[in-house]
């Protein structure tokens, strides 16, 4: 994971943490109110699909290796999807749920890069797909 | 001195803010929250004449399926306004010319990226060159990383336009808005076809399924408008020459080159390249080796590029 830096995760942890705030609030709008049980479930659901979907996305224009990116983006989902899956479902508006929770899972992101990728990994950008090919052919 | 390969400064490649993903979740919200509360004029009108009733507002489906298809839009925007020559021209650089050997060729091209984001398509591929002492400052000058071949001689990263990608990204743009107003309509009456109704135990899937079903609709119907006018945009793009294209084909290791182009710093890595390569004139071939050394580079005769000067920046 060490061609992969802080803005990989930050984003991921921004998609998915925005998706979790947005519908986890959406569908607790009266008269539904979702329990604890059902708002990490709820957060879990929607934080895992957009986590796939982002890492087919990312590895796509990015030709970062598929794995470890699906990797990140697990990790990275079961986080923001516990985390703030409750916390979206107190939130009053979807919005300010989803914008909330985007800026937190932003956060996750940058802290589980950190704590997978080490210094390295935490302070290298995200690469380009060229930048990405010629650390490949230069390592 | 000969130069340092690899990293060339202590800490990492300084990297701005990164306002562009920030600023899109903000507009997205902004807009989100009328369209949440009042819906989308347009569409309103449109989902009134195929649903035969008008969106109940606030909408939960209709705001799910608005972000789907924005999320999507944002992706697309991201790529077709990137400084790459197509819709906002290269970073500025210093014109330069010099020449030496070539390493190696390395073709980016992607199949899978051209038909399945074709937004996104990077420059067809790149010719490092291993340079001549008297222009390692091309190649170390500010720069944070140093690419050497195998025996150490700094070499410089030269990379070629893809014909076919600026039509590509303007063909995505285009598709992806056309896209994006069917997805956002079909992503609503998709979700709303479920009819959840409110009680029972299964009312929390039933919302949530719907609630997805809405966004993933006008996520893929807006990527779909992407791609068909990505490959629209890449077939008229791909039309007439490509003399420099064709030229960077038939390069080989130990081709002797000259190369012109628009000098620049890439911004991920910090190394020194060409951003794109102008011209490329081939001046013969040097004994097959696997890695090119500076002598050997220094050993091939001179070329037209004036003595290198000191670049401005």
């Amino acid at each position: 994971m060490n061609s992969m830096g802080t803005k990989l995760c930050v984003r991921l942890g921004l998609l998915e943490g925005a998706a979790v705030g947005l519908l986890t609030n959406l569908i607790k709008q009266p008269p539904v109110f979702l329990t604890f049980a059902q708002s990490v479930v709820c957060g879990l659901v929607v934080a895992l699909l957009m986590g796939l979907i982002s890492a087919a996305i990312v590895w796509l224009v990015s030709r970062l290796s598929i794995q470890p990116v699906v990797r990140l983006a697990v990790f990275i989902a079961l986080l923001v999807g516990l985390a703030l899956g409750p916390l979206a479902s107190g939130l009053a508006h979807p919005i300010l749920s989803m914008l909330i929770c985007a800026i937190l899972g932003g956060i996750c992101g940058w802290l589980v890069c950190r704590i997978l990728c080490g210094q390295r990994g935490a302070t290298t950008g995200l690469a380009g797909p060229i930048s990405n090919k010629l650390m490949e052919v230069s390592e | 001195m000969e130069p340092l390969c690899a990293a060339q400064q202590p800490g990492s490649v300084p990297s701005p803010f990164d306002w562009w993903v920030w600023g899109a979740l903000g507009t997205i919200g902004a807009v989100g929250a009328y369209v949440y509360s009042k819906g989308i004029p347009i569409i309103n009108g449109i989902i009134a004449l195929l649903k035969g009733s008008a969106v109940v507002l606030p909408s939960a489906p209709l705001l799910a399926s608005f972000i789907g298809a924005a999320a999507v839009l944002a992706l697309v925007f991201y790529y077709a306004f990137q400084a790459d020559g197509c819709i906002i021209s290269t970073p500025k650089g210093e014109p330069i010319c010099f020449s030496g050997i070539v390493q190696e060729t390395i073709d980016t091209s992607s199949t899978a990226t051209a038909i399945l984001a074709p937004f996104a398509i990077p420059p067809a591929g790149l010719f490092q060159v291993v340079v001549k002492s008297i222009y390692w400052n091309y190649v170390t000058q500010n720069s944070y990383w140093v690419y050497c071949s195998p025996v150490g001689a700094a070499m410089l990263p030269c990379l070629i336009k893809s014909k076919s990608a600026c039509g590509g990204k303007i063909g995505s743009f285009v598709g992806a808005g056309v896209g994006a107003i069917a997805g956002i309509v079909l992503g609503f009456l998709a979700g709303a076809a479920l009819g959840c109704a409110a009680s029972g135990p299964f009312f929390f899937f039933c919302l949530l399924l719907a609630c997805l079903i809405a966004v993933i609709v006008a996520a893929a119907i807006t990527y779909a408008g992407a791609v068909v006018g990505g490959w629209i945009g890449q077939g008229i793009g791909s039309v007439g020459g490509d003399p420099v294209g064709d030229l960077w084909k038939g390069l080989e290791r130990g081709t002797i080159v000259t190369v012109k182009g628009n000098w620049v710093t890439n911004k991920d890595v910090g190394n020194n390249e060409l951003f794109y390569t102008t011209e490329i004139i081939r001046m013969g071939s040097a004994d097959p080796k696997d890695a090119y050394s500076t002598a050997d580079a220094d050993a091939t005769r001179p070329s037209d590029c004036p003595i290198a000067p000191d670049p401005i920046r």
